[in-house]
């Protein structure tokens, strides 16, 4: 198979990527402003939209250096990868996005993005292409941390937030939360964009240096900018209601107060920690706020069976797209009829979760309602808590 | 050969750069603490004077209309530092700004 067909082949499952990323994580900036009403769910993923959109193109800083530390490259600064490689790898990342998504837990984009590679190339080019020193410090230790940073510093938020305004809250600290809430999550918002985006514009422009249609150590063209923003920015305005729904009403039910310290929790963490050069994963960042301030009002209300199903699948996120990503690189690079047997296949699984989601669909018109499905304290406690309304 | 010059913490515990997520985490719980704090008290002076505001004199003398200039003048500044911090925050994500 020609070289410039798996190129197409590439660039085409990177922008299927982008578009997963962007309604995986929708729910990092906007579930807690849907949750509290701060904003309706349609103008939400219109503002998230556009801000990952406008942020694809304020920076690609990290686009140029997606792969370093995680991927050993040889004397001209390229990994060990072949085009074959990255496309079995964003199989297994787009795949176990689309699983979570059915599942409607807020995993990793990164994670799955990264395991994909890291299996095909394992399996490609063996143990050697992989520093797995780069994986712990860069990837797997920050997730761990991560969380635990915004936990605390949301903790600490709601419970001032709560302390402070205790005894005004009916005239009109509701609403001057919910304001600043919606600034805050934009905020996340626009961090996302230029984090994100870039990450599938790296993907694209290794390919392209892999494949020798690019020169090394340079950065994305313009039509490659382009192509990502629009497709993190349809995906995010498409919406992943089913993970909004767990991050703004399953973890814990998120008030405005709340809503307002977790997304500023979420939005100071994030970007202090990419100024100084140690970036924390936006994902993680941002549950583990929401779980934060759900502590901070009242130790119990923190549905820890949900937070228990997260954290288990943030720990296999990263070993469950490899693991992905090695098969299908391991029949994708046997033949031509691996190759398509592997195309033919991601399609198939990528339907099938759809049509799963399909079954029980939630959407905009119902991501704040309760849901027969909930397990029962959770159902129990969001009937009483949608029935005494605002 | 290139793993020493990839791994940013190389030569420490678990190859982490421990000091820099102390310095992160210090910085965020600072910078969140401040700007939350500031907030909150500005919706708080906001409130004051207001029939609802049972902890000052509002709840005692009802026909008290208004806030004191003094609670107007608090509360815009509070709020001032929640807008600046905003604003810093963009000028943090746009690299245009600073590189």
């Amino acid at each position: 198979m020609g070289v410039l067909t798996v190129v197409i082949l590439v660039i085409l499952i990177a922008l299927v990527f982008d578009f997963t990323n962007g309604f995986h994580d929708t729910a990092n900036a906007m579930a807690t402003s849907v949750a509290t009403g701060a904003l309706k769910p349609r103008t939400a993923v219109l503002i998230s939209a556009v801000l990952n959109l406008v942020g694809a193109f304020l920076s690609t800083q990290v686009a140029k250096t997606v792969s370093s530390g995680i991927l050993n490259e040889n004397s001209k600064g390229i990994p060990h990868i072949t085009t074959i490689m990255i496309f079995a790898g964003l199989v297994g990342a787009v795949l176990w996005n689309l699983g979570t998504w059915w599942l409607g837990l807020p995993s990793s984009s990164t994670h799955a993005l990264f395991g994909g590679l890291i299996g095909a190339a394992i399996i490609g080019s063996g143990l050697d292409a992989v520093n797995f020193a780069g994986v712990l410090s860069k990837i797997v230790l920050p997730a761990l941390l991560s969380p635990f940073i915004a936990g605390v510093v949301a903790l600490v938020a709601t419970f001032l937030a709560y302390r402070i305004t205790r005894l005004a809250r009916a005239h009109g600290s509701e609403r001057g939360f919910r304001h600043a809430q919606t600034v805050s999550a934009s905020l996340v918002s626009l961090a996302h964009g230029t984090n994100d985006a870039q990450k599938t514009m790296g993907v694209i422009t290794l390919t392209l240096i892999v494949a020798g249609y690019q020169a090394a150590n340079t950065g994305p063209q313009v039509w490659v900018i382009l192509a990502c923003g629009l497709a993190i920015g349809t995906g995010t305005y498409t919406g992943g209601w089913r993970i909004m729904r767990t991050v703004g009403k399953r973890i814990t039910n998120v008030e405005s107060p709340q809503g307002f310290a977790a997304e500023t929790s979420s939005a100071a963490t994030i970007l202090i920690s990419s100024t100084l050069g140690f970036p924390l994963s936006t994902t993680q960042v941002t549950s583990g706020s929401v779980v934060g301030a759900g502590l901070g009002k009242r130790l119990a209300s923190v549905h820890w069976g949900m937070v228990g199903r997260i954290a288990i699948a943030w720990i296999i996120t990263l070993p469950a797209a490899a693991v992905v990503g090695g098969l299908a690189a391991w029949a994708a690079s046997s033949s031509t009829l691996g190759l398509i047997l592997v195309i033919v296949l991601a399609l198939a699984g990528g339907i099938g979760f759809v049509l799963l989601a399909r079954r029980k669909p939630v959407n905009r018109t119902n991501i704040n309602d309760d849901d027969q499905s909930a397990e029962a304290d959770d159902s129990s406690e969001l009937a009483t808590t949608t029935a005494n309304g605002r | 050969m290139f793993e020493a010059a990839a791994t940013p913490g190389a030569g420490q515990f678990l190859g982490v750069d421990w000091s820099s997520i102390a310095l992160v985490s210090i910085t965020a719980l600072i910078a969140t603490v401040v700007i939350v704090t500031a907030y909150s008290l500005g919706l708080r002076l906001l409130a004051v004077g207001s029939p609802d505001d049972v902890d000052g004199q509002g709840a005692t003398a009802a026909s008290a209309v208004g806030r004191p200039p003094i609670a107007t003048v608090g509360a815009v500044l509070c709020i001032a530092i929640g807008v600046a911090g905003v604003l810093y925050g963009i000028y943090l994500v746009i690299p245009l700004f600073h590189s």
